[in-house]
């Protein structure tokens, strides 16, 4: 099954997007925080970022994507993957949003 | 079959949160002295013993506590390592509280035995802590300016002590006679510029591009702005302590220039934000900054006129600690201290449904005025330090004592209200 068609990808981005920044109010998916979902097999891949190198919100949002992520059905667990490059700036945040 | 789930609590934050707790009983205690000091500030006699223990309970008790708090925080997540000991931390956090409380009992009540013992805790406190700080910032793998400013200001922490452990030997002693000026002014702006000011501007590089999301900001007047002050304050001190105005003069245009660029650094952050509300907590550090540049104002007429003038050198020192440093510093309390409350509460609750923000856990409005308050009182005591009229300085200093209650009662709230959770945000569709 190729990753475009699997249907546990867009529950997946939904759930994710019930992780929110309490800081700044915004969902890591509004913030333009994950940068690629996919799943392979039962496990699902999450690479993201932070707003910053250093966040003191990074251990929280790294545990709410496992959270979310168990809301999921068909996922055997989930394997977050934090990355700098390329690194978040304001222009990643959804239109709109603020 | 869901996901595995790992969910466990984040640890509380217990370490920073209890400096925070500490820190608010010593602003509080402070504001409410200023209502008992008010006929010495009015007569400019800021050399008065008790003024010299209000001034404490503000510098001591809540400004360091607060930083030593504020760094238990910061450092691990900024900087890349957990601090050397949490423990230490905690007790050096608890010495220096009774230490204050002692050295304050020995100040006032002339007291040989407290002040002794109040010396020795404070002593040991921040000897702990500087301690605690400078091993985990050797052990750090990021020495940005952010770590540069706080491993300066700690060396100027420890020359602060020594100043004050000599200025308290002479309350009882005078062994220092007619150099008790010199000496006070050159252990105030050590405190207040070289250990304070210099990690306010060190912090600020990291936390307010974050507050405001200026994360595109370039942040080289800071680097400058350290760099200045710290040679600056070394220099302003010396002249100050030796009463060499050929050594004091270029230390002030160093600290000036440093302090400039600080306020460039802070501008460039406001104007380059993407978050177009500024929020209480980025109001009231604006506020203190602007309060600050008065105080540097009139330190520049003090440097000019002399420090002899007391009513002069009390205005400037109101202006700079209880208009701009507490502002300031409250300010980044509205954002730190709501998110460590929240992360304790509630970061096991992730998932679908409701939550509160960290901002949902105190009122915006209460702030407010608080804020207001805090201005209007300061502004307050200055005019009633101008026409030295005492009760005028009385009433500014119970506005302000009002405005650090409301403060007190937000903390609370932070800690123990029950704030309302948010309905479910609108979400963006994925990518």
């Amino acid at each position: 099954m190729s990753e475009a068609q699997d249907p546990r990808l867009d529950p997946l981005w939904k759930a994710l997007s019930t992780v929110i920044d309490p800081e700044i109010g915004l969902d890591i998916v509004t913030l333009g925080l994950v940068y690629s979902v996919t799943i392979e097999g039962d496990i699902g891949h999450v690479t993201h970022t932070l707003t910053t190198p250093g966040c003191p919100m990074e251990h929280y949002i790294t545990q709410g994507i496992h959270d979310a992520a168990s809301f999921v059905d068909g996922l055997d667990h989930i394997e977050t993957h934090l990355v700098w490059d390329p690194a978040w700036h304001s222009g990643m945040i959804a239109p709109g949003a603020f | 079959m869901g996901a595995a789930s790992t969910t466990s609590a984040a640890s509380a934050p217990r370490v920073p949160g209890e400096h925070f707790a500490i820190a608010t009983v010593f602003l509080v205690a402070g504001a409410l002295g200023l209502v008992w000091i008010a006929p010495d500030l009015a007569a400019g006699n800021f050399l008065a013993p008790r003024v010299g223990a209000v001034t404490h309970l503000f510098t001591l008790g809540w400004l360091t506590i607060t930083i030593f708090g504020a760094l238990t925080q910061l450092i691990p997540t900024s900087l890349g390592t957990p601090i050397c000991s949490a423990r230490l931390a905690r007790l050096a956090a608890w010495a220096l509280a009774l230490g204050v409380v002692a050295l304050d009992t020995g100040i006032v009540a002339q007291a040989t035995g407290p002040l002794a013992a109040g010396v020795l805790l404070v002593i040991a406190g921040v000897l702990m802590a500087v301690g605690n700080f400078a091993v985990t910032l050797r052990r750090a793998r990021t020495r940005d300016v952010t770590w540069a400013a706080i491993a300066i200001a700690i060396a100027y922490l420890v020359i602060v002590l020594g100043f004050g452990a000599v200025l308290a030997h002479n309350l009882h002693t005078g062994f220092v006679a007619a150099h008790r000026v010199r000496l006070t002014a050159a252990h105030l702006h050590l405190a207040l510029i070289g250990w304070v000011f210099l990690v306010i501007v060190g912090v600020s590089t990291r936390l307010l591009p974050m507050f405001l999301m200026a994360h595109r900001v370039e942040h080289t007047a800071n680097r400058v702005a350290v760099a200045l002050l710290a040679v600056g304050v070394a220099l302003l001190a010396t002249g100050l302590a030796l009463s060499r105005p050929v050594i004091t003069w270029p230390g002030a245009v160093l600290v000036y220039a440093g302090f400039i660029a600080f306020i460039v650094q802070v501008v460039a952050f406001y104007r380059g934000r993407t978050r177009r509300k500024v929020d209480a907590g980025m109001a009231f550090a604006r506020m203190g900054v602007i309060f600050l540049a008065a105080g540097a104002v009139l330190g520049g007429v003090l440097l000019v006129a002399g420090h002899t003038r007391g009513r002069l050198a009390t205005a400037y020192i109101v202006t700079v600690l209880l208009g701009g440093l507490v502002l300031f510093v409250t300010g980044f309390s509205y954002k730190i201290i709501p998110l460590l409350a929240w992360t304790a509460r509630f970061s096991g609750r992730s998932g679908p449904g409701p939550m509160p923000m960290a901002g949902d856990l105190f009122s915006a409005r209460v702030a407010l005025v608080h804020g207001t308050l805090t201005a209007v009182a300061v502004l307050g005591m200055l005019v009633g330090i101008a026409a030295a009229s005492a009760s005028i300085v009385a009433d500014g200093a119970v506005l302000y004592a009002c405005a650090i209650l409301i403060y007190a009662w937000q903390v609370a709230r932070i800690r123990w209200g029950t704030p309302t959770p948010r309905a479910a945000l609108p979400t963006s569709p994925q990518p």
